[in-house]
C-alpha cells in the first residue's frame, strides 16, 4: 500500500463485514476518490466459524475473522493504494497496514442529541478511553484512529478532510453491504467460475 | 460460490457416548499438530486440544482446523481505462478528480441523501450490477455536478429519478400531481450532462407544450428546448436540422410529420412519451407513428396507463418494450412482466402531509320535467334499439346513453336541472368561504349552459371552443382575480397537464366513461402545491343510466387495482361490448 503520494488521485478504502445469519461474515472493501467516486470494490465469499472454533477462540474469534481473515485478505487483494482505510467495525482496527486504520465509532455526542452536525471542524477527544487509540469528532462522527499505525487525531483530520467534504463517513459502507447481498444473491443463482477471481479486474 | 466448510464438528446427536463438551466429541481422525500459540490473540492455523472426554485414560491430541483463509474474492476497479457502458458509467466524467488538499477550512458536510440508482432487472452481469450499487447517492450526484432545483424535491421524486435514469424502457406511472413532469426532465438533465443523451424528443398533446416548456425552463434552465410546431417547412426543418438538445412536439403533428420523424438519423438518444394513454390502442395511426420512431431509450409518462382494459398498457408497452407484452395476458403475467419497468406511487403513499381529498357522491332526484323526458327517451329508445334487430351496433346504443345522460343534466324543453339547483346551493358556500371550485363536465354544451345560470359567481369556461393561445389568460384569471369562483371545464381539455391546485373544490356534473379521466381531472387541483383539503362531488342522478355507469367505473378501478396493487383478486373487469349493450338489456346480435 503505496502512500506516498505518488499517486495524484487521493482514494479512501472503506472495509467492513456483513453478518449473515445464514452464510456467515461476508466482507467488503471499496476504494473511492475523494467525491465518493468508486475506484474499486472487492468481496470475500462468506465465512462461518463452527461451534468448536468459536469455543476455541472466545472473545479473540471475531477480531481474527473480521480482521486478519477477511479484512486482511481483502486488503492483499486490493491494487489501488490508499490514504487511510476506514471501518464500521471495532474489530478491524488491528489490521496491519502502512498507512491509517481508523474506525467511524458512530455518531457525535453533538450530532446524536442535537440533529446532524453543521461543521467539519475537527474536535480531537486524544486521552481519553480508549486509551491507546486516538478518538477525534469529525463531521458528526466519532472516529477513533489505530494508534498502532501511528495514527494521531491530527493527522487523522487532516487526511480525512478532502473526503468528507464530499462524502458522508458512514453511507459508503452502506454501498458495500448493498453490492454484498447483490453478490451474494447473483452468486447463489449461477456458476461460481462467472464471478470468480478471473472476473475480477 | 461457497468455500470448502470445516468439518461439521457438532456432537452427533444419536451418538451414546456423551461428551463433556462439544469438543471432545470431535472426529479422532484429524491430523494432529502442534499448537502454536498461547497468546491471547490467537494468530495460528491450527491449534490441539485435550479432550475431556471421560472414556479417554490420557488427553489425547485432537486437532481441528480452523476456518482457513480460503477467501476467494470478487472484485472490480473502475478506473479510466474501462470502457463505459452505462449511463453510470460516465457519471462523474465531467466531475474532476482533484489531488486531495489537506487544510480545509471549516465547511458544510455533506448532504445527507442516500437515494441510490440501482440496476434495472436486464442488467445481468454481476460487475455491471456492482457498478450501479456502488456509485454515490444521487443528493451527492447533483451536488458535485452542481445540479440545482428551484425547490427541494421530495424524497419520493428522487427515488423516480433514480428509476428513470438507469432505464432504457420505463413507465412512470405516479398518480397525477406527484410530479412526473419534474422527474423525467430532472432523469433528462443528468443523462444530458454526462453526454449519455445529446438529443430527447417529448412528445405530449398540443394543450401541454406550452406547459413543459415552461417546466423545463424552471427545472433545468441550461437545456435546450424547442417546440417542434407551426409551419410544415419549419418542422421539417428541425427534424433534419436540430440534432441536439430537447424537441418537444405533440402527437398531431408528429403524425402529420410521419415521413420525417420515423426517418430520423441517428436515432434518437432517448424519446418521452407524455400521457401515453394517448398511444394506448396500439392500431391507430398514433401509435403506429410514435412506435415507429428511431430511438435508444423510451419512456412513457402516465397517470392513468389503464383507462378501459389492460389492452391499454399492450399499447403503452409497444412504444416501450416491445413485446413485453401480449393481448389478453392474464393479469397476473401482466403483473409480473412490468414489474421491473413500472414505477408507480400514489399520493396516499408517499404524500403523507398532503392535504387529504373528500369525496362526496350527490345522489339528486330529476326534476319532474327530466323524469317525463328521461322516460320517454329511455323508452322510445330502447323500442327503437330492439327493432334494429341485426343492424344494431355499439354506436347507437352509445347515442341513446349520450342522449339520457344530457337529460340527466337538463331537460332539453324547459332547462329544469336537478343537479344544477344542487349545484349552485355548493357553490353559495364555496364563493362565501373565498375560495375556487372548478366543475366538469363532458359536453360543451353543457358548460354554456351552466355558465348563463351561474353568472353571479364570475364562471369562467376552459373547453375546446377556447383558443389555445387565450387559455393560460383563463388560468391566470381564475388564479389571480378573486371575484372568479368558478372555473367549467370540459374534460377533454382540463384534465391533463394543468396546475390548478389553487382552488379547493371539484364537481363533477356529470361522468366521464372510465375513472382515470375522472381521476387526472380530479389531480389537477388535488397536486403538490394544493394548501387546502380537496373536496370532490360527484353528481349522481338516482334510478338512471349514470347509476349503472357508475357501477361499471367502479368495476373499473377494481381492475386497475389487479394489476397495480399485488393484494387485489385478479379479474379483468373492462366495459365490455355486452356490459354496454346490457346497460338496456340488449344482445348483440348474432351473424
Amino acid at each position: 500500500m503505496d502512500v506516498d503520494g505518488a499517486n495524484p488521485l487521493a482514494a479512501y478504502g472503506f472495509l467492513t463485514v456483513l453478518e449473515d445469519s445464514q452464510h456467515g461474515l461476508f466482507g467488503g472493501y471499496l476504494v473511492l476518490t475523494h467525491q465518493g467516486r468508486p475506484l474499486e470494490f472487492h468481496c470475500s465469499t462468506p465465512v462461518l466459524p463452527t461451534r468448536a472454533q468459536k469455543i476455541l477462540y472466545g472473545p479473540s474469534l471475531r477480531p481474527y475473522v473480521l480482521g486478519d481473515l477477511i479484512g486482511q485478505s481483502l486488503l492483499d487483494k486490493a491494487q489501488q493504494p490508499v490514504l487511510a482505510i476506514l471501518t464500521d467495525m471495532r474489530e478491524i482496527l488491528a489490521l496491519e497496514h502502512p498507512g491509517l486504520v481508523a474506525c467511524v465509532a458512530g455518531p457525535s455526542p453533538q450530532t446524536s442529541s442535537a440533529g446532524a452536525t453543521d461543521d467539519l471542524n475537527c474536535r480531537s477527544n486524544e486521552g481519553r478511553e480508549p486509551a491507546d487509540d486516538a478518538e477525534v469528532t469529525l463531521a458528526g462522527y466519532r472516529l477513533i484512529g489505530n494508534s498502532s499505525a501511528g495514527c494521531a487525531g491530527n493527522s487523522l483530520c487532516e487526511t480525512l478532510m478532502p473526503l468528507v467534504e464530499n462524502v458522508d463517513l458512514a453511507e459508503p459502507f452502506e454501498r458495500i453491504r448493498e453490492a454484498i447481498r447483490e453478490a451474494q444473491r447473483i452468486s447463489s443463482q449461477q456458476p461460481d467460475e462467472d464471478y470468480g477471481p478471473s472476473a475480477a479486474a | 460460490m461457497d468455500p470448502p466448510q470445516p468439518p461439521d464438528t457438532r456432537p452427533d446427536p444419536g451418538s451414546s457416548q456423551r461428551a463433556d463438551s462439544c469438543v471432545a466429541a470431535l472426529p479422532l481422525s484429524q491430523p494432529v499438530v502442534r499448537a502454536l500459540s498461547s497468546q491471547q490473540r490467537i494468530r495460528f492455523d491450527h491449534v490441539e486440544l485435550q479432550t475431556l472426554a471421560p472414556q479417554f485414560s490420557r488427553p489425547e491430541i485432537v486437532t481441528v482446523p480452523l476456518p482457513q483463509p480460503h477467501i476467494r474474492v470478487v472484485g472490480c476497479r473502475f478506473t479510466e481505462e474501462r470502457p463505459a457502458k452505462g449511463p453510470i458509467d460516465s457519471l462523474f466524467s465531467s466531475a474532476k478528480d482533484k489531488p486531495a488538499t489537506a487544510n480545509v477550512p471549516d465547511r458544510k458536510p455533506p448532504v445527507v441523501g442516500c437515494t441510490r440508482v440501482r440496476p434495472p432487472r436486464d442488467v445481468v452481469r454481476l460487475e455491471d450490477r456492482l457498478h450501479y450499487l456502488l456509485q454515490p447517492p444521487l443528493e451527492s450526484v447533483f451536488r458535485l455536478q452542481s445540479v440545482t432545483f428551484p425547490f427541494e424535491p421530495f424524497g419520493y421524486q428522487l427515488d423516480g429519478v433514480a428509476f428513470l435514469f438507469p432505464r432504457t424502457e420505463a413507465v412512470l406511472a405516479d398518480e397525477m400531481g406527484l410530479g412526473k413532469t419534474m422527474q423525467a426532465i430532472t432523469a433528462l438533465r443528468l443523462l444530458i450532462h454526462q453526454s449519455s443523451v445529446r438529443r430527447a424528443l417529448l412528445v405530449c398533446p398540443k394543450p401541454l407544450v406550452t406547459n413543459w416548456q415552461r417546466e423545463f425552463a424552471q427545472w433545468a434552465p441550461e437545456l435546450p428546448v424547442v417546440a417542434v410546431e407551426g409551419k410544415q417547412s419549419r418542422r421539417q426543418w428541425l427534424w433534419e436540422n436540430a440534432d441536439s438538445g430537447v424537441l418537444i412536439a405533440n402527437y398531431e403533428s408528429l403524425v402529420r410529420d410521419r415521413q420525417q420523424v420515423t426517418e430520423l438519423s441517428p436515432a434518437l438518444d432517448l424519446m418521452i412519451i407524455d400521457e401515453s394513454q394517448r398511444i394506448k390502442n396500439r392500431h391507430g395511426a398514433t401509435n403506429q407513428v410514435i412506435c415507429d420512431v428511431p430511438r435508444l431509450r423510451s419512456w412513457a409518462l402516465t397517470g392513468t396507463p389503464i383507462e378501459n382494459s389492460t389492452d391499454d398498457l399492450v399499447g403503452i408497452f409497444q412504444f416501450v418494450s416491445p413485446g413485453c407484452l401480449q393481448p389478453q395476458m392474464k393479469t397476473s403475467s401482466i403483473r409480473s412482466a412490468v414489474s421491473d419497468y413500472v414505477l408507480r406511487r400514489c399520493k396516499d403513499q408517499v404524500l403523507a402531509d398532503l392535504p387529504p381529498k373528500m369525496f362526496r357522491d350527490a345522489e339528486v332526484t330529476l326534476s319532474p320535467e327530466q323524469i317525463e323526458a328521461y322516460e320517454l327517451a329511455e323508452n322510445e329508445g330502447i323500442v327503437r334499439l330492439h327493432e334494429m334487430k341485426a343492424e344494431l351496433t355499439i354506436q347507437h346504443v352509445f347515442e341513446l346513453v349520450l342522449r339520457l345522460k344530457q337529460i340527466c343534466n337538463f331537460d332539453p324543453a324547459t332547462g329544469a336541472s336537478a343537479k344544477l339547483d344542487r349545484l349552485e346551493a355548493d357553490l353559495e358556500e364555496c364563493a362565501a368561504s373565498g375560495r375556487k371550485a372548478i366543475v366538469f363536465s363532458q359536453w360543451v354544451q353543457t358548460i354554456e349552459q351552466l355558465s348563463d345560470r351561474l353568472q353571479r359567481f364570475g364562471p369562467l369556461q376552459y373547453h375546446g371552443k377556447i383558443p389555445p393561445r387565450h387559455r393560460d389568460a383563463v388560468i391566470e384569471c381564475f388564479r389571480d382575480d378573486p371575484s372568479r369562483s368558478v372555473m367549467l371545464m370540459s374534460y377533454g381539455t382540463g384534465s391533463v397537464g394543468l396546475n390548478l391546485q389553487f382552488a379547493s373544490y371539484v364537481f363533477l356534473f356529470d361522468r366521464w366513461w372510465n375513472p382515470a379521466v375522472e381521476d387526472q381531472a380530479i389531480n389537477r387541483v388535488h397536486r403538490i402545491g394544493v394548501a387546502e383539503p380537496v373536496t370532490v362531488t360527484r353528481f349522481l342522478t338516482a334510478g338512471t343510466i349514470e347509476e349503472r355507469i357508475d357501477r361499471i367505473l367502479s368495476e373499473k378501478r377494481e381492475l386497475f387495482r389487479a394489476v397495480f396493487d399485488a393484494s387485489s383478486p385478479e379479474g379483468n373487469l373492462g366495459l365490455s361490448r355486452d356490459e354496454i349493450l346490457g346497460l338496456f338489456n340488449l344482445e348483440y346480435p348474432k351473424a
